[in-house]
């Protein structure tokens, strides 16, 4: 089984919301086999091998609601020391976005993973959302999976996902391959003239499809909490 | 010409006025501390970039990144004014009870009584930016015009 989840590496350099620099992809990926150890990668580099999937789910728990930066710490506390932290390099808005997601979206889908049998995959990831939960007061992040009827303009999501608004996923099992794109924990600012083509005006269909979305997000989370 | 006088009984339309007022100042003071919720979260996040400009990568633009957040993505007018008009509505509707006591009066006490509890616990969120609901809602406040004229 393979659980991976893509976004785009830059855009947001140094501050310059240029689209053009938009090109590199950032890879996180969980490799796992039934009971067997489960691989950590990011960046094409093996993070960690987990024992088990409960190990993994342990330090996935202790992580959410955590930013990135403070991961050493809690690594340590946990006893992997062992984890080379460096890996993730500069801790940005992406990596952040990617590692995390992957750990809130395997904890989101382990029974799934485990039982595909017992629960309709296709219902967990498709118009459904994660949250990154701290126990703490304070405003909290989610993921939220688009509905599957949104993800069809192929054009709308390759510019959300230039623009950091989108990640993918894609998960393969025994069953075969599911994609999906969800919108990412950490979702930056965009000013409306990036979403537009030429000839559009007030942010063109792009900016509507993406306001769209975060109102399914809103609907979708407050049905979900009353 | 006769109707005309009867759509301005006094009694009636300072009722209305006193509701429609009453709903007014509702979103109007909700809309206030909203923006200034919102002005503040404003200042705090440019704060923090002025700090620690790296921080810039993670906000991006900040009107649009406070667009995007849940807890701001509320500030619309309109909505509000749908979200509470319900509530000037239900008392008026019971205080009209005791001085009209007529048949329809009852009818409405009880329609919009089943309508503020569904809108307050189930659609109230989730309808308010639909046309329709507000349609509803209007219509409940036209209707109850209605029961205070005289020709009802």
């Amino acid at each position: 089984m393979m659980l991976e989840i893509t976004g785009n590496e830059k855009f947001f350099e140094a501050g310059d919301l240029n689209p053009q620099k938009a090109s590199a992809k950032l890879d996180g990926l969980i490799t796992l086999e039934k009971s067997g150890p489960i691989d950590l990668s990011f960046k094409n580099k093996s993070i960690y091998t987990f024992p088990n999937r409960l190990a993994l789910i342990e330090i996935a728990k202790h992580i959410r609601g955590n930013p990135l930066r403070s991961w050493g710490t809690l690594f340590a506390e946990l006893g992997y020391q062992n984890i080379d932290i460096s890996l993730f390099g500069k801790i940005t808005l992406q990596s952040e976005n990617i590692v995390k997601s992957l750990l809130l979206v395997y904890i989101w889908l382990d029974l799934c993973i485990l039982s595909p049998s017992s629960i309709d995959i296709k219902s967990m990831i498709y118009d459904e959302f994660a949250v990154d939960s701290s126990n703490s007061p304070g405003p909290v992040n989610d993921i939220y999976f688009l509905p599957l009827d949104m993800q069809s303009s192929k054009q709308i999501i390759d510019k959300l996902f230039l623009l950091n608004l989108l990640c993918h996923l894609s998960l393969s099992l025994d069953s075969g391959k599911l994609e999906s794109y969800f919108i990412p924990l950490a979702k930056p600012g965009v000013r409306i003239d990036l979403f537009q083509e030429k000839g559009e005006l007030n942010g063109g269909i792009t900016y509507k499809f993406w306001r769209s979305a975060l109102r399914k997000r809103d609907l979708k989370m407050r049905g979900s909490f009353e | 010409m006769h109707l005309i006088s009867v759509l301005f009984v006094p009694k009636a339309a300072l009722f209305m006025v006193g509701g429609v007022f009453s709903l007014f100042l509702a979103a109007v003071l909700i809309y206030c501390k909203q923006n200034i919720k919102h002005k503040q979260e404003k200042d705090s996040i440019l704060r923090n970039i002025q700090l620690a400009p790296e921080l810039r990568n993670y906000y991006g633009d900040v009107d649009e990144y406070l667009k995007n957040q849940h807890q701001f993505r509320q500030l619309f007018f309109w909505e509000e004014i749908t979200i509470n008009s319900l509530r000037p509505l239900y008392i008026m509707a019971f205080v009209n009870l005791f001085s009209s006591n007529t048949i329809i009066a009852v009818f409405f006490a009880f329609a919009i009584t089943i309508l503020s509890f569904a809108h307050e616990l189930i659609l109230a969120d989730k309808y308010r930016n639909y046309w329709l609901y507000r349609v509803i809602i209007f219509s409940g406040w036209v209707f109850f015009y209605l029961t205070l004229l005289p020709i009802s």
